[in-house]
């Protein structure tokens, strides 16, 4: 009799090669993983940002470098997903959005545990803006608009590999 | 017109506009973005940018209209339009922008007129250069000429 067992994701290692005891039937545990090509995890980034253009964009840049993106155009969406159970590699935060700002939405994040790496995105470099979001719960702080350079700095820096693909 | 006129109109209207300071390095990014698999990318953004620029600009020219003025909500929509300039590389607007956001702190009625004045030339004048880029891209694509910065996609 040939068993076919589906089981709930596991995450690594995977799984051993069938035993010769059971060579002779198809006895297999086939766990279903979410991995891209190459085996890895691929890495979801969570745009926190109002501005439709800027997600727009962003969302792309993310694409080439092989993320996951799940976007909200405020602090309380961003919350909210969070809340509902969502985990994500790395958050951008704007910082100026109607709802709840970056500064609330960071706050909040933190009060619930959450500990993903929270980058404050800003298109002011002023030193108050700074320390106010770092104050809030951030990692790192970026000026807007965020180059796919200073992207990639940002995800190694904090420990999200992609499959980066290499810069042409 | 054959490709290597019109991709010289290309390149002659780029270097203008960046010598201009129209543009800055961030539109070069998003060129970047554009590939075989988004291959109207750039031309999505620009409209996008165009569209979202007009409804805000009749935002602001209403809530300007209103006496009193709200400068919370000019500031918001300063914000809106400082964002997206930014995002597509339209420096001139943006630093009009940055202009138009220290009237709105301070309350200066007259400064928020006349920075809504500058932001609706330097818009206008982008988007004119703007869209005839696009046009110069769309004749040179349909002729099967390669923009310069699709070049080894």
């Amino acid at each position: 009799m040939h068993l076919i067992l589906f089981l709930p994701f596991t995450p690594p290692p995977p799984p051993p090669p069938p035993p010769p005891l059971f060579s002779q039937c198809l006895l297999w545990v086939l766990v279903v993983l979410e991995r891209n090509a190459n085996g890895h995890r691929q890495r979801k980034v969570l745009l926190v940002e109002d501005t439709r253009i800027n997600r727009i964009i962003l969302r792309k840049v993310l694409q080439n470098l092989n993320l996951l993106c799940d976007e909200a155009e405020n602090g309380k969406i961003a919350v909210d997903l969070h809340v509902q159970g969502n985990s994500y590699d790395l958050i951008l935060m704007d910082k100026e959005m109607p709802v709840m700002d970056g500064h609330e939405a960071t706050r909040q994040l933190r009060l619930m545990g959450v500990k993903t790496p929270i980058i404050a995105l800003t298109g002011n470099a002023l030193q108050s803006d700074r320390e106010l979001f770092f104050e809030a719960g951030v990692n790192d702080f970026q000026t807007k608009p965020l180059s796919r350079d200073k992207l990639v700095q940002l995800l190694i820096r904090h420990g999200v590999e992609s499959s980066i693909p290499a810069a042409g | 017109m054959d490709v290597a006129k019109l991709l010289q109109q290309h390149v002659d209207l780029m270097d203008d506009m960046f010598k201009e300071g129209l543009l800055d390095e961030q539109f070069n990014q998003l060129q970047q973005l554009q590939d075989e698999s988004n291959p109207n990318f750039l031309e999505e953004v620009v409209s996008l940018f165009f569209e979202d620029s007009q409804r805000i600009l009749e935002n602001m020219t209403e809530t300007i209209g209103k006496d009193p003025i709200d400068y919370k909500v000019i500031d918001s929509q300063v914000h809106q339009f400082k964002g997206s300039s930014s995002s597509i590389g339209a420096q001139r607007v943006k630093n009009v922008c940055v202009t138009f956001r220290t009237c709105c702190d301070k309350e200066d009625k007259k400064g928020c007129q006349d920075a809504l004045e500058d932001v609706g030339e330097e818009y206008n004048l982008i988007k004119k250069k703007l869209e005839t880029m696009l046009e110069l891209e769309k004749q040179i694509v349909a002729i099967g000429g390669t923009l310069p910065f699709m070049e080894g996609c």
